[in-house]
């Protein structure tokens, strides 16, 4: 973050003294703001209504990450729809552009290379990790973006498992591409891209009884594509890919 | 015991989640300015949207509890 030249810091309705308890039992050293009585929560619009008055957990915010440039303008924010999951930092900065900060593999083909990584360096159930697939056709090819063409689009496909589930993909802004034989205009991917594949390591009772005995868990899937260059289309590809992370189990 | 208070943040979990809104809709949207605000952080300083900026910007976290 700080290579980014991003601060950081996180906000809850606890009291600073809770707030040191928490940094030093878990040494962490950014700071933790104590929002005593929800008021910043609340300025933010972040109050969660839904919590009922006089329990314990009444003035929590709706929990989510902004990401604010230099003047304040918010840039990009990620909430959360299930309270048992959470998006890690290195999550959020991948999907920022940074570069992933776990296992890396790589593969290539005659159309292209394919470098993809993880952006965190373990696993723990709860947390939405990014996997950053940076590719690179080889020159004069091209491969299809989403758009209205039916050419087969690059896509990633994860496979199951039963402890993970994977967020749509997100694709990059394309470019039109002009195939003059037919007259036609494609959306292509021509220079390197990346997609972004979200995953969550689920945190359910079954899920982590699962888990339970495991040192580690193997994320695996393909790229799957179709590239074509000025003259021919090649027929369908599908490159498969695997990381293995080191499963650590959540704090009771 | 220990098994009981589980049992019951997750039942309150479940219910807290039956009910929310678009998350899409809370909060500062893309383009707008954060608010200013001021705090206590745990080491006990004062800090506010600007002190807590690093040279391109800043990450800020809104979490549930560091408590429970």
């Amino acid at each position: 973050m700080k290579r980014r030249g991003l601060g950081l810091a996180a906000i809850s309705y606890d009291s600073p003294e809770t707030l040191r308890k928490f940094s030093e039992a878990r040494g962490i050293t950014f700071p933790l703001i104590a929002d005593a009585g929800s008021a910043i929560i609340k300025q933010y619009g972040l109050f969660n209504m839904t919590v009922e008055h006089g329990t314990r957990a009444y003035g929590v915010p709706y929990p989510g990450t902004f990401i604010l440039d230099r003047k304040g303008i918010v840039r990009a924010r990620y909430f959360e729809d299930a309270y048992q999951e959470r998006n890690t930092s290195a999550s959020i900065l991948v999907r920022q552009g940074a570069t992933p900060f776990g296992p890396v593999v790589s593969a290539e083909t005659r159309h292209l290379l394919v470098t993809a990584a993880i952006s965190d360096q373990e696993a723990v159930p709860g947390k939405r990790l990014s996997i950053a697939f940076d590719i690179e056709p080889r020159p004069g090819m091209h491969v299809y973006a989403p758009g209205k063409h039916g050419y087969q689009v690059i896509s990633v496909v994860i496979d199951p498992q039963p402890w993970l589930r994977p967020a749509p993909l997100t694709y990059p802004a394309s470019e039109i591409y002009h195939f003059k034989p037919l007259d036609e205009r494609v959306e292509v991917y021509l220079k390197p891209f990346r997609l972004v594949q979200d995953v969550t390591i689920l945190a359910t009772p079954e899920v982590q009884k699962l888990l339970a005995n495991q040192q580690s868990v193997t994320i695996s899937g393909q790229v799957k594509y179709q590239a074509c260059d000025d003259k021919i289309c090649y027929s369908p590809q599908s490159v498969p890919l695997k990381w293995t992370l080191p499963l650590r189990q959540l704090v009771r | 015991m220990r098994s009981a208070a589980l049992a019951v943040a997750f039942t309150m979990s479940v219910l807290v989640q039956a009910q929310l809104p678009d998350l899409s809709t809370v909060g500062p949207k893309i383009g707008t300015a954060a608010h200013d605000f001021g705090g206590i952080d745990q080491f006990g300083r004062a800090q506010t949207l600007q002190t807590l900026m690093g040279r391109d910007g800043l990450m800020l976290v809104f979490f549930r509890s560091a408590d429970w």
